[in-house]
């Protein structure tokens, strides 16, 4: 096992409420893995599982193989920046992130601490304001702040919990940048939680997604975002238009599938036999209106309106069973008229494959 | 965005100023009993006494020529200073406990501290000469449990005023320290703790200096409370424990020399500002001096 950190089976019970219900992922060394759900999903519960915080019901957390799920917090070793900073108010900023350095399970000798204190000033970009309290420096100053102290030690791993929520978007993108340099900078292994998906996204190097106290997909954006395992994942990163319908055929790797009336095919994946049912997933991206391709899947509707938004032209049109599609365009000059029929086009390849969801019945198109 | 160069919050302010001027003037209003109050039943005969005393400057001049004043103000402030301590040391750790219990538990232990303040100061000074007296209950329990051979004098002296006067003095450290702790993030000592403190020491480098004004408060008010306090030293204490509110007492009621009494009550007034101004300053420049570090 080359994992950095290891997280097997975590059960955090709360009453008969089950915080965490069996949470199990890896993080490589040098990796930032996001942590991304909404919230009552269980990430910061993770969080503090790790860091020490609160102690799971079971489950182990395993630090480069070696369980660190009962040891104290103040030796773990753990870099934490929690969603307020908690920056110490009556220390200036030099001291707060000296702190660490003159504990007894991190002291160095007084050289040794000016020389660290003052490369990690550098690093997060705060050199010159060493002497300023924390009433005195900006958001996103205490955010580097915050970030510095939980570095200097050189802890295993950094753990970040909703660490930009409270700051405006502009500065809130610069960290996210500012985060990435850093992380490349020191190799550093990082946990970040946030509830944005953006932000993962724009982060991470792996996302896993919590829903539940349990782990609905681990992956890279990319993976996360065009092959999602459930419906949940597929909702929660951006758009989905998903229908349901029954196989018909497998045939060269393509599948056939029947939708009410209609027939749609799609890339074939393992598993998959005559008559099961599946759901399909389209990105608002691959949706074309009004613009036929040859060789794609097409379905009849009628536009409810059409939006321009600039980067996009956005136009939802209503299928012929009352499910609503988005389609998100490169904008037209113009946009189209609401109550049109029309029909809406994608690409085979870019129809996905979800795993079979029983709940949801068979719809009805007509053709 | 500012339309037509106005910001629409700017147009706001124009108009509601007067509104709550006048709202703040009928705000004051309010204040007039608590202040007519204060006027009549405190400054003015503060004012009086203090007159009374400028009358006779020469007596100033005798406060500081016979020892007996001095020293008495001297033995006054360690003893004050002694039930400072004694309930700093009693009261802190009982603050940070509520702190962090429960609501319900807070709710409880208020409760229990106010408590006291429901009986008079009499009847619960009488209550410590039943428990420290030569034949109390501590001294007899002692004596059963052959711990000591004869009983231990524990009142008409230090000890027993010291007991008695922290005893009254605690609830209002109490209560001070616990209204600044509550204002400490608890959070700070969590995440002092991951960058590698202690408990201890997340308490002693994070929580203590932030509650650092909390404990001068405190301390400020049982001091200057202890140093003015009569009844209690009056019936536990001893020749030696006469504080100076006592001398002032002799002078007013035995000797009816109230011009003398007067003077004496202004040096202990000017006294205790004194003491006051002076630690404020201290501390105001010690954090001045941490903040140029």
């Amino acid at each position: 096992m080359n994992a950095h950190l290891r997280i097997a089976n975590l059960v955090k019970r709360y009453g008969p409420t089950a915080a965490l219900d069996g949470v199990s992922f890896e993080v490589e060394p040098g990796e930032l893995k996001v942590l991304l759900g909404p919230s009552g999903s269980g990430k910061s519960t993770v969080l503090k599982c790790v860091a020490g915080l609160i102690s799971p019901t079971s489950g182990r957390i395993l630090l480069r193989g070696q369980d660190i799920t009962d040891i104290p917090i103040h030796q773990r070793k753990i870099g934490l920046v929690m969603q307020g900073y908690s920056l110490f108010p009556h220390m200036s900023a030099y001291d707060n992130v000296a702190f660490p350095l003159r504990t007894p399970m991190h002291r160095c000798g007084q050289k040794e601490l000016q020389k660290r204190v003052a490369q990690i000033f550098d690093l997060t970009g705060l050199t010159g304001l060493e002497g300023q309290r924390p009433s005195e420096l900006s958001g996103g100053e205490q955010q580097r702040v915050a970030l510095a102290r939980a570095l200097v030690f050189s802890p295993e791993v950094l753990l970040l919990d909703e660490p930009l929520a409270a700051l405006d978007r502009e500065l809130r993108e610069r960290m996210q940048d500012e985060i990435r340099r850093i992380h490349t900078t020191l190799g550093m292994t990082i946990i970040y939680v946030t509830h944005d998906q953006a932000e993962a996204m724009k982060v991470a190097d792996r996302i896993a997604i919590l829903n539940r106290g349990q782990v609905a997909q681990v992956g890279s954006a990319l993976e996360l975002y065009e092959s999602p395992s459930n419906e949940f994942v597929a909702r929660f990163l951006g758009g989905a238009n998903l229908l349901t319908g029954r196989v018909i055929s497998i045939l060269d790797g393509v599948i056939k599938v029947e939708v009410g009336k209609c027939e749609l095919r799609a890339p074939s994946v393992d598993g998959l036999c005559q008559d099961a049912l599946v759901t399909l997933l389209v990105r608002p991206e691959r949706v074309r209106v009004a613009v036929p391709e040859a060789d794609s899947n097409c379905l009849p509707g009628t536009i409810i309106n059409s939006t321009y938004l600039g980067s996009a032209l956005q136009t939802d049109v209503s299928l012929s069973d009352g499910t609503v599609w988005r389609s998100s365009m490169t904008p037209a000059r113009s946009s189209f008229k609401a109550g049109v029929t029309t029909n809406i086009h994608w690409q085979i390849e870019d129809t996905h494959i979800l795993p079979t969801q029983q709940s949801v019945n068979s719809l009805h198109l007509e053709a | 965005m500012p339309l037509f160069g106005i910001h629409p919050r700017a147009v706001h302010r124009t108009t509601p100023p007067t509104k709550s001027i006048r709202k703040s003037c009928g705000n004051l209003l309010l204040l007039v009993p608590a202040l007519g109050y204060l006027c009549i039943f405190f400054f003015f005969p503060i004012a009086f006494l203090l007159f009374q005393s400028a009358l006779a400057p020469g007596n100033y001049l005798r406060v500081l020529q016979e020892p007996v004043y001095l020293e008495v103000m001297y033995r006054t402030a360690k003893m004050s200073l002694a039930v400072t301590i004694v309930c700093l040391a009693l009261g802190y750790p009982f603050a940070y406990f509520l702190t962090t219990a429960s609501q319900r538990v807070v709710n409880l232990a208020i409760g229990v501290v106010m408590m006291p303040f429901w009986t008079s100061i009499l009847v619960r000074s009488y209550a410590w000469l039943v428990l420290l007296q030569r034949e109390g209950i501590i001294n007899k329990a002692l004596l059963e449990l052959r711990l000591i051979a004869r009983p231990l004098k524990l009142v008409y002296n230090l000890n027993g005023v010291i007991c008695g006067i922290s005893y009254i003095m605690l609830p209002y450290m109490i209560l001070v320290l616990y209204a600044s702790m509550r204002n400490v993030d608890l959070q700070l000592l969590v995440v002092a703790r991951s960058l590698g403190a202690t408990r201890l020491r997340a308490f002693y480098k994070i929580f203590v200096p932030l509650t650092a004004k909390g404990i001068m408060e405190g301390c400020s008010l049982v001091f200057i409370l202890s140093f003015g306090y009569f009844i209690t030293p009056a019936l536990l204490g001893g020749r030696e424990q006469t504080t100076f509110s006592m001398l002032i007492d002799i002078q007013m009621n035995q000797l009816l020399d109230w011009r003398f009494g007067a003077t004496l009550s202004a040096v202990l007034l000017l006294v205790i500002m004194l003491l006051v101004f002076g630690v404020r300053r201290i501390v105001r420049l010690e954090r001045s001096v941490q903040w140029l570090q």
